[in-house]
């Protein structure tokens, strides 16, 4: 009883009731006691039934008696089964009132077991945050729109509100990549605008810049899923899928483009929009030409012109700024007739420099060409000059015909024998030759299942460092929000004291469990000695028995001996009756004893005093009332 | 209220002429204050229409047409109030007034005559909310016997609640409050912030005007909820205050 | 939290001391977050010819300036705490005094980068206010003796689109003001019933 009041005691204490150092356990608990613990109990299980119930007890007798009775309704309330009334708590016995708050015990932890539960799960750490949150804004004073502060605003308030409108930007890339033209380094260098000054406020600039952020990630993904899916399969490199990719592409587009124009040219007239489809179909097929065929002379001196270009025209701009304030003395007008007679110049040049190039190219053209037909007439000319040395020859081997015929016979015979030589020769060197092609074969075979092996362990790989990635992602987040968790953990000790308390009564049931087990044990030893005893007696007083009355037939002193010896028997069992029956009074009055005390502990005499005296109060006010009705 | 005119000798008349007069000065203030004054029950008005038309003129004819009616069997009166009273409600029906024709054996422009005189005399005195004894007194002029009178008292005092009603629909007509629908939302990500929260109370305001129900949708924050509450209950209790009840009983 | 490689790349070089000393380090950072304040300041961009970027060509400011702007962006709208933000600052190279620099401006400005994205979005017409008017009606030109109280209600509306912030204004009579009156209750006692969860 000990423990569960202790126990008691410091769950009343946790939730506010102030019970005194010298209280050790219920038996001391007075009525004023009583009710503060019992009301204190009732508010942290039902505020609102709690709310309405004050924890100290008033002086009126009325007022205490309407109190135990709304107190005892509602324990009945929570459920309480056994028996409560007013009565408990002004009259109170000791068993109920433990009864009581055991109960109410039992009650509270559960209560404040579910506070406990709810960080578990992010959606009740959200759902308090949506709770304080509310809390926070309701306890907010209302504020005119127009005096309302910026923290007001933020709840209060949509006059800030804009439309999430992303626009493009232009932004500098990696400046010390070598694959970047240098037109574009010096646009970012002299005349980008910074991020800040491109878009006119603050939110299309935030707007603009997540957006910007998410496409990026979302072109990088999707490019990854590209290469993982069938460019690791294509065996290329990054930038040949890429290169090969767009040709494709390019190539799908022409074809469909081709295709329309033609449907459009069969059906309709050609105007001038088609033309102008045509022309953009030529100049396509001429950049995909080009682009293809990178390494003529043409396009190589094209883009060497074109990067000279830019650096050319700088210096002479420089020149020309360095000229230009010289000048400012002049007159005016004189600037503007020199400024339009160069200009008439620089067109003239300009007209002249397009019809010299012009002439240039056809010059080009007819100088291939010529070239082309010199070519031509050389090899024409090769050819007749060989002839005209074979005919020579045979001319000059006629005379002697016989002759030359036998020795060109055993020329031809000669060269056939070399020939089938040679064959031999070939036919050996080709057997080894195509050994040795086989071999390369299935060595390239062998290579080529490698690397598919690879390239299947390469994919594996990638989806592990996924996997990984995702689960360490996870944990992190898992991590995150146990450590917030534990940070909002209630860090009070009654956990560590229940524990230590169950603990100790664990301990000390053992203890009284041996206690127990020990006496039971000499107990059943005493029975057994008790056993045998009776048993040895009984023998012994059988064994006797006969023997004398064996005797007591013929001895007359031992007849008497034996109803000496009845006598005893018949005494010495009346003796172990009268001891067996002293054990049960013995016990019997241990009960009474016991009954006399939980009796005494129901402090039903002080109980029936204080009924007496508060029955007395009790007239007293009825007749001061009474006495008041009257005056009044 | 112009000084009374000459020729109104009974109270319809002066009340006639009260009400033109009222309703043409109410029209110009709510033209003035930009108010629709489109009817709703379109039956009603075209039910409304011939007494309308005739204002002035109809005080006299429809004392003639009553006069008409008492020539007609009495018995009959209560059937030709019935048909009234249902003209009221739905407008004018020629084949009921050639049925009530034939029964009676007058011309069916007879009866929608003295429809229409009850019909007017029904409609005017439930607009005025005049008393029995001024009821009274006005059908006294037009010289029906006494059984008749009370059968006429007897169908105004029955009817005058649900006429009314129906007169009460014919004012103008402003948006008028149906009904309100809430919903308690938190805001827990957007596009541009991924983690906060920012409870509102999004309400659906249903309004009616013209018959027509129409909607919007609201929304507000907690602090400006409590607010409305407060504004409102306080608009409320106004009503209930000494000097809004002082008004109240001095104006009746 | 993810940033392209752009902006990676820009941090990288902002948290390089050999491209940029402390001072302009802090210049860039200042303008990234000045650039985002909700009151347009003209020392939003930095000036290329000032002296602390004497030795930085321009681009790189520009570049860097943007990435800076970009990962603020990022933490705020992500509601990055200050664990993550260092890391991810260590992943681009940056020291624990540039970190900390940077940890230091972000706490100064994050309430109203917060409001400023906050601020993106749309939500239905906002009621900022009420007010009433109690007439009593005598009369109307059909009826007359009519004697009831109706009230007009406005709501004050506040929209960012302009065409859709016209206020309400209806009728009612006391009953429906009664109803009226009834449901927002209700809906503040839900209110009070979600704040008690």
């Amino acid at each position: 009883m000990e423990e569960v009041d202790r126990i008691l005691i410091h769950t009343l204490r946790t939730c506010g009731t102030e019970i005194p150092e010298e209280v050790q356990s219920v038996r001391h608990f007075n009525t004023e006691l009583i009710v503060e613990a019992v009301v204190r109990c009732l508010r942290v299980i039902n505020p609102s039934v709690g709310a309405n119930l004050s924890h100290i007890l008033p002086p009126g007798m009325s007022a205490r008696f309407r109190i135990g009775t709304s107190l005892a309704q509602a324990c009945q309330d929570l459920g309480y089964t056994g028996e409560v009334g007013y009565q408990t708590f002004l009259y109170s016995s000791e068993p109920d009132i433990r009864a009581l708050l055991i109960f109410l015990a039992e009650k509270l932890p559960r209560h404040s077991q579910e506070d406990a539960d709810q960080p578990a799960g992010k959606s009740a750490v959200l759902q308090r945050e949506i709770a304080t949150k509310i809390k926070q804004q309701l306890c907010l004073p209302w504020l005119p729109p127009s005096c309302r502060t910026a923290a007001a605003k933020r709840s209060q308030s949509l006059c800030l509100l804009h439309r999430f409108h992303a626009q493009p930007l232009s932004l500098a890339g990696d400046s010390s990549s070598k694959s970047i033209p240098p037109d574009r380094k010096e646009y970012w260098e002299r005349y980008l605008p910074s991020v800040s000054t491109q878009l006119p406020h603050a939110y299309s600039l935030a707007a603009s810049l997540l957006e910007r952020n998410t496409s990026d990630l979302s072109a990088v993904q999707e490019w990854e899923a590209e290469w993982k899916s069938q460019g690791l399969a294509s065996r290329l490199s990054p930038e040949e899928y890429r290169s090969r990719k767009r040709q494709r592409l390019q190539k799908r587009i022409q074809d469909q483009l081709h295709k329309f124009s033609q449907q459009f040219t069969e059906n309709h007239i050609p105007g001038s929009s088609t033309q102008d489809l045509v022309d953009m179909l030529k100049a396509f097929t001429v950049e995909g030409g080009v682009d293809q065929n990178k390494g003529s002379r043409f396009t190589h001196a094209q883009k060497f012109t074109h990067q000279q270009d830019p650096q050319v025209l700088t210096e002479q701009m420089q020149r020309a700024a360095e000229s230009l304030p010289k000048k400012d003395t002049q007159d005016a007008e004189a600037e503007q007739q020199e400024l339009s007679s160069l200009q008439q110049q620089i067109e003239d040049m300009e007209r002249d420099i397009q019809g010299l190039s012009e002439t240039t190219k056809q010059l080009r053209l007819t100088i291939a060409q010529v070239e082309e037909e010199t070519g031509k007439l050389q090899q024409h000319c090769d050819e007749k000059e060989k002839v005209v040395k074979v005919k020579k020859r045979a001319v000059e081997l006629l005379p002697d015909a016989e002759n030359n015929l036998a020795k060109l016979q055993a020329m031809v015979d000669g060269s056939t024998q070399r020939m089938t030589n040679l064959e031999g020769q070939w036919e050996s060197h080709r057997a080894r030759l195509m050994d040795e092609y086989r071999e390369m074969k299935r060595l390239q075979q062998e290579k080529e299942d490698e690397s598919s092996r690879w390239m299947k362990d390469v994919r594996d790989l990638y989806d592990k460092i996924r996997a990984a990635a995702d689960e360490a992602r996870r944990k992190e987040e898992l991590y995150k929000q146990l450590v917030s968790e534990y940070e909002s953990l209630p860090k009070d000790v009654s956990r560590a004291a229940y524990t230590q308390r169950i603990l100790e009564i664990v301990s000390n049931i053992k203890k009284q469990k041996e206690d127990i087990t020990k006496i039971l044990s000499d107990t059943k030893d005493l029975q057994k000695e008790i056993n045998n005893l009776t048993g040895k007696v009984d023998r012994t007083f059988v064994v006797t028995d006969e023997l004398v009355f064996k005797d007591a037939k013929k001895d007359e002193p031992v007849r008497k001996v034996y109803k000496y010896l009845a006598a005893l028997h018949e005494n010495c069992s009346h003796l172990i009756q009268t001891i067996e029956d002293t054990g049960t009074i013995l016990r019997e009055i241990r009960d009474l004893e016991e009954q006399i005390e939980t009796e005494a502990a129901k402090k039903t005499l002080s109980n029936l005093q204080k009924i007496l005296e508060d029955y007395k109060a009790i007239k007293q006010e009825n007749a001061l009332l009474l006495g008041r009705m009257r005056q009044t | 209220m112009r000084p009374e005119p000459l020729h109104a000798q009974t109270p319809v008349r002066r009340h006639v002429e009260a009400s033109v007069h009222e309703s043409e000065r109410c029209w110009k203030e709510d033209m003035n204050g930009g108010f629709s004054t489109r009817c709703r029950g379109q039956h009603l008005l075209v039910a409304l229409s011939p007494a309308r038309s005739v204002w002035y003129p109809v005080g006299t004819r429809a004392a003639h047409v009553c006069r008409t009616c008492a020539t007609l069997m009495l018995t009959l009166l209560e059937s030709l109030g019935r048909i009234a009273v249902e003209f009221l409600r739905k407008g004018s029906n020629p084949k009921v007034y050639e049925g009530a024709a034939r029964k009676l054996e007058v011309s069916s422009t007879t009866v929608q005559q003295a429809v229409e005189g009850l019909t007017y005399l029904l409609s005017e005195s439930s607009k005025l909310l005049i008393s029995d004894i001024d009821f009274q007194d006005s059908v006294l002029v037009l010289g029906f016997s006494e059984e008749l009178n009370k059968v006429l008292l007897q169908l105004y005092l029955e009817h005058r609640k649900e006429i009314r009603r129906i007169l009460s629909e014919l004012q103008p007509n402003l948006p008028h409050y149906h009904n309100l629908e809430w919903r308690l939302d938190v805001q827990l990500a957007s596009r541009s912030l991924r983690h906060q929260i920012k409870p509102t109370v999004t309400m659906k305001l249903h309004l009616e005007e013209n018959s027509e129900l129409k909607t919007s949708v609201l929304q507000t924050d907690p602090a400006t909820l409590i607010h409305m509450i407060q504004e409102l209950e306080q608009a409320l209790a106004e009503m209930k205050t000494n000097h809004c009840r002082r008004i109240v009983r001095n104006i009746k | 939290m993810e940033l392209s490689e752009d902006s990676l790349r820009g941090l990288q070089r902002l948290a390089d001391p050999a491209q940029f000393s402390p001072r302009a380090f802090g210049a860039v950072l200042r303008a990234a977050f000045l650039s985002l304040s909700l009151s347009p300041d003209q020392a939003a961009h930095p000036a290329v010819d000032d002296t602390v970027f004497q030795h930085i060509p321009p681009c790189h400011i520009k570049e860097c300036q943007a990435a800076a702007t970009m990962f603020i962006l990022e933490a705020v709208r992500n509601t990055i705490d200050r664990a993550a933000l260092s890391t991810f600052l260590e992943d681009c190279k940056f020291d624990k005094e540039r970190t900390e620099h940077f940890w230091t401006e972000y706490q100064k400005h994050r309430e109203s980068l917060e409001i400023l994205l906050e601020n993106i979005g749309r939500t239905p017409p906002h009621v900022s206010d009420v007010s009433w008017r109690l007439a009593y009606e005598i009369k109307t030109n059909q009826l007359y003796k009519t004697h009831r109280p109706s009230y007009l209600v406005k709501f004050n509306l506040e929209s960012p689109d302009t065409s859709q912030a016209k206020d309400i204004s209806f009728n009612c009579s006391m009953e429906q003001l009664q109803d009226l009156v009834g449901k927002l209750k209700d809906a503040a006692k839900g209110l009070e019933r979600t704040s008690q969860m």
